[in-house]
């Protein structure tokens, strides 16, 4: 959109600093409490919205379309401008109404906020739904569109801003102005009357742009959650606006890139997807063009691990290799509707998987189609046989491993990013001669220097856009600190703001921002009685906790396996140092050894005993009418008899064979609970590891997420959950779930091998009540 | 004596409904917009960005009146409680001339959904932020605003004995009282169905 010289006329000569303040004032929300709906109110509008009427006389009686002041406040007139600079806003239904059977764009039918108005607009996501109206700045000659809760409801809001800016009087003598010049005898030109206005008057032309009026909502919207403690904070830059429904970011299997819109060339016209399975359709697709650099013209052969190291698709785990695994098929598919909006990412943010290079050095693009699976059942998309075969399907188990290390960090990088982001957006929007800055910069500066030690080591592994983010971020910190004393003394680092940066952050911060994230206390059965075992709960809690710690440790390998001596055998429990190590080694054993912090040191053997006998006195059946008894009832009480009867069981009696031993791999490097691949897995009742859908949602494929019906990739479930309870055993079995109900242990057995040997140990084998039960020591009794 | 408006609502909706279909054959309109709600909508409008529609009951006939009910009239609170219904359009019943009421004929007004989307709770909430900002102002709920282009007028029930007045949001003017509530007005108001 084209923004003319002479601005904004109804802010002419206005100081705009004095605006902007006046206009944070009423979004932070200082001074008076308004409903949440009002929290993005701003008294300020953007260019985009403003529109010159034309002069139309007196308001007579019975006159309508006209303001007091004799400007026109026709919406068709106002529609119909505002259409020209920027038809995007009017799609659907807004179009539909506004058309008429030629084509031709009338502008009298209702216009309502929608999703096209949302991401130019954010300010006014509130009012999703509502009416537009049209309300006159300051009563004079420019107009926008508002909200109906906005105007006329509460048009005294507005006019009462609008009068404290000053912006009424400004409005009032511009009108004044128009008059004396249509007394004599001029016809009445909206662009000359404006330049000839400011430079009578000698005004300087004042222009906000929306772009700089969401990025100072989204820093205050930070602020104020930060100050009122609350989660919500909105998302009010168009960039984030955009990413924010692009449903593609899983933690540690599918990093942000930055999409653009693209259109329909040679190039997107037929595309292809590695498929996991038949029936489960991705909405990410690859340029056929750039895939063909990988298939082997010959015999049609495609090397898949070279494709999906192209373009960084992550593998899944297999179990029979205890490596990764790509898909074994592919789509191809033809794009017949130009109609289709398509979205193009470069292949950045995902070094873990892959290079992103195509072999000719290039960055490979993707390409994103939201409901694919629609497109393709009404036929806007259509399959074709391609013939390709796909060989080089596996990773080897090292390889896999260092995979899903890297996709931690790469995770850990995208928080970095967050963390710097916020704390560059609060700190900008606090004065540092303000009592509270200092408390602020504490606290943001908090998790950006948390994870920066998380990464500390990893400094020469391949880059990505995020490094670029980070390190923008950190220069921008820089620039705000830079206070030399001397102002003479050059800079020593360069600064300047970059729209492209800016644009990457803020669609990362997006996207980050709305994948889903489930607690694992919130999938807990309610009301579990007092009858369930405090392990069963406190399980599920450390395994969020264990995820948790997981994500936020660089090294999430554990220590390794020690064997032979109480020294080694106390070296394989979790430090207090490597949180993110606990996870790994939760044992089905007995829920209760999880309970204690993570970190933290064990509870001696007196301890244990003395709080099974608390644990056993508080126990009480709840008695219950049958009629009330339902499947989690039954659940639960299973599990409880299970439990309770591990906690009361007598230490003297050997342990059958089929005890737990989680022993760990030999070559101590399991998968760590951030393990991309398996995250969020909710495995099978017959223990498998969940193939993914399609490795088209690589992310959603490797978490083995149930592919949803409506064939948008799924989001990240319970990562907590799944990350902390996909060990990947030695033995090759199917690790098991970290929801408690997939972790319910047999009494004696938590359903893992036996242990290699046939020694069964006794209690009298010298060994501790915790080492026993905790299963994580080979039973070397005998050695 | 305390108003008893199920019965003059009940009568005020069906004869929007009957009249809607009397006079243009068809059910009453509304535009499309998202979100929408989708329980008051009726399939088979071919208009494109319009949809029939009709009143619903509130889930479980309970209304979400929010703490700031109690300080609206019963007649307000009945209003709201009776169903969910979208805009109804329609003229006030004034004379065209010699009356002050004059320069609402031929006014357009539109009532103000009263949804799940858009529930009660959410309009005394606002009411109560209008109140703060102009005190010298009655709190009152705000039943229809115009919308036919002209200078906004708001139809509005004052909080304290529900009567009806109209407010000037362009003009610094007092309200001014149409010395009737809302039992009396609904079945005067006359209906109108252009979109």
């Amino acid at each position: 959109m084209r923004i003319e010289p002479q601005g904004v006329i109804s802010y002419a000569g206005l100081d705009l600093p004095t605006l902007l303040a006046g206009a944070r004032l009423m979004f932070s929300g200082e001074e008076t409490q308004l409903p949440p709906r009002f929290s993005s109110l701003m008294p300020l509008f953007p260019v985009e919205l403003v529109q010159s009427m034309r002069f139309v006389g007196a308001a007579a009686p019975g006159r309508l379309l006209v303001s007091p002041s004799g400007f026109s406040t026709d919406p068709a007139e106002y529609h119909t401008m505002l259409y020209e600079q920027m038809p995007r806003l009017y799609v659907g239904d807004n179009l539909s109404r506004n058309m008429d059977y030629e084509g031709n764009f009338h502008g009298r039918g209702e216009v309502t906020v929608d999703e096209a108005w949302t991401t130019c607009f954010p300010q006014y996501q509130p009012f999703a739904g509502e009416r537009l109206m049209l309300y006159a700045l300051g009563g004079g000659a420019q107009s926008v569109v508002v909200p109906e809760s906005l105007y006329p409801r509460a048009a005294g809001m507005l006019r009462t801003a609008e009068t404290a800016l000053g912006v009424t009087n400004r409005c009032h003598d511009y009108a004044r102005y128009v008059y004396q010049r249509i007394r004599a005898g001029e016809s009445f030109d909206a662009v000359a009357f404006e330049n000839d206005y400011l430079s009578q008057r000698e005004l300087k032309p004042v222009v906000i742009c929306q772009s700089d009026l969401g990025r100072m909502m989204q820093d205050l919207a930070m602020l104020r959650s930060i100050r009122e403690g609350s989660d919500e904070e909105g998302l009010y830059t168009e960039n984030a606006k955009r990413a924010e429904r692009i449903q593609q970011y899983v933690p540690s299997l599918y990093a942000c890139d930055v999409f653009d819109d693209a259109p329909q060339t040679r190039y997107t016209s037929r595309l292809l997807q590695p498929v996991w399975e038949d029936g489960f359709v991705s909405d990410w697709w690859l340029p056929y063009t750039d895939a063909a650099a990988y298939i082997s013209r010959s015999d049609m052969t495609l090397d898949m691990a070279a494709l999906c190291s192209g373009f960084q698709f992550a593998p899944v785990y297999d179990p029979e290799t205890r490596g990764g695994r790509y898909p074994a098929k592919v789509r191809v598919v033809v794009v017949r509707d130009r109609e289709i909006r398509l979205r193009m990412g470069d292949t950045l943010n995902n070094p873990a998987y892959g290079s992103g290079m195509s072999p000719l050095g290039t960055i490979n693009k993707m390409v994103y189609i939201p409901d694919s699976r629609e497109l393709l059942r009404q036929g806007k998309l259509t399959e074709e046989e391609s013939g390709i075969r796909c060989e080089n399907t596996s990773v080897r188990p090292a390889a896999y491993r260092q995979m899903v290390k890297m996709a931690s960090l790469q995770e850990n990088k995208g928080r970095l990013v967050d963390a710097l982001y916020r704390r560059e957006s609060v700190l900008g929007e606090v004065f540092p001669v303000s009592p509270e800055y200092e408390q602020i910069r504490a606290l943001m500066n908090e998790p950006v220097d948390a994870l920066d030690s998380t990464m500390a080591g990893y400094e020469h592994t391949q880059l990505s856009g995020y490094d670029a983010d980070i390190d923008y971020l950190r220069r921008m910190g820089m620039e705000r600190e830079w206070h030399p004393e001397d102002p003479r003394k050059p800079k020593p680092f360069r600064f300047a703001l970059d729209a492209l940066r800016q644009a990457s952050i803020e669609s990362g911060f997006a996207m980050r921002a709305s994948c889903v994230k489930v607690k694992l206390k919130e999938l807990r059965l309610e009301n579990p009685g007092e009858d369930d075992p405090a392990g069963a709960f406190e399980m599920g809690a450390f395994a969020q906790s264990a995820a948790d710690g997981n994500t936020e440790a660089a090294d999430g390998n554990p220590p390794t396996a020690g064997a032979g001596d109480a020294e080694a055998a106390d070296s394989n429990l979790p430090t207090a140092g490597a949180a993110g190590t606990a996870g790994v080694w939760m044992s089905a054993a007995d829920g209760r050894y999880l309970t204690t912090d993570v970190g933290g040191t064990y509870p001696t053997d007196e301890e244990l005993a003395q709080k099974a006998a608390e644990e056993k006195k508080k126990a009480k059946p709840v008695k219950r009418p049958k009629q009330q008894k339902d499947k989690a009832d039954s659940l639960r009480d299973e599990r409880s008899v299970v439990l309770d009867g591990q906690l009361s069981m007598e230490l003297s009696e050997p342990i059958s064979s089929g005890a737990v031993v989680n022993t760990p791999p030999s070559d101590g490097n399991p998968p760590t609970a951030g393990a991309a691949g398996v995250a969020g897995n909710t495995p099978p009742p017959d223990g498998k590891v969940p193939t993914a859908g399609a490795a088209g949602a690589p992310a959603a494929g490797a978490a083995g997420n149930t592919p949803p019906s409506d064939g948008n990739p799924p989001t990240a479930g319970a990562p907590a959950a799944g990350a902390a309870g996909n060990t990947s055993p030695s033995d090759g079995n199917p690790p098991t779930a970290g929801v408690p109900t997939a972790g319910v242990p047999t009494a004696g057995a938590a359903g893992n091998t036996p242990p290699s040997d046939d020694k069964v140990p006794t209690a009298g084998d010298g060994m501790t009540i915790r080492q026993m039960q905790n299963g994580q020591l080979k039973w070397f009794a005998d050695e | 004596m305390a108003i008893i408006l199920a019965p003059i609502m009940r009568d005020y909706l069906i004869r929007f409904q009957q009249t809607a279909i009397k006079e243009t054959g068809r059910r009453p309109l509304t535009y499309l917009r998202t979100p929408m709600d989708e329980k008051l909508v009726i399939n088979g409008c071919q208009r494109p960005g319009y949809a029939f529609w009709q009143p619903v009951p509130w889930t479980d006939n309970n209304a979400p009146l929010g703490e700031y009910a109690k300080a609206f009239h019963d007649s307000i609170q009945q209003y709201v409680s009776m169903c969910q219904f979208l805009e109804i359009r329609f003229h006030l019943p004034v004379a065209h001339m010699g009356s002050p009421l004059s320069f609402l004929y031929g006014r357009t007004f539109e009532t103000c959904k009263n949804t799940e989307l858009a529930p009660p709770s959410r309009a005394f909430e606002e009411a109560h932020m209008q109140l703060e900002e102009h005190p010298e102002l009655p709190l009152g709920y705000c039943m229809a605003q115009t919308c036919d282009g002209g200078e906004p007028l708001l139809l509005m029930l004052r909080a304290e004995d529900g009567q009806a007045y109209v407010l000037r949001p362009e003009r610094d003017v007092e309200p001014l009282y149409l010395r009737v509530t809302i039992d009396r007005l609904l079945p005067k108001l006359q209906f109108v169905y252009d979109l």
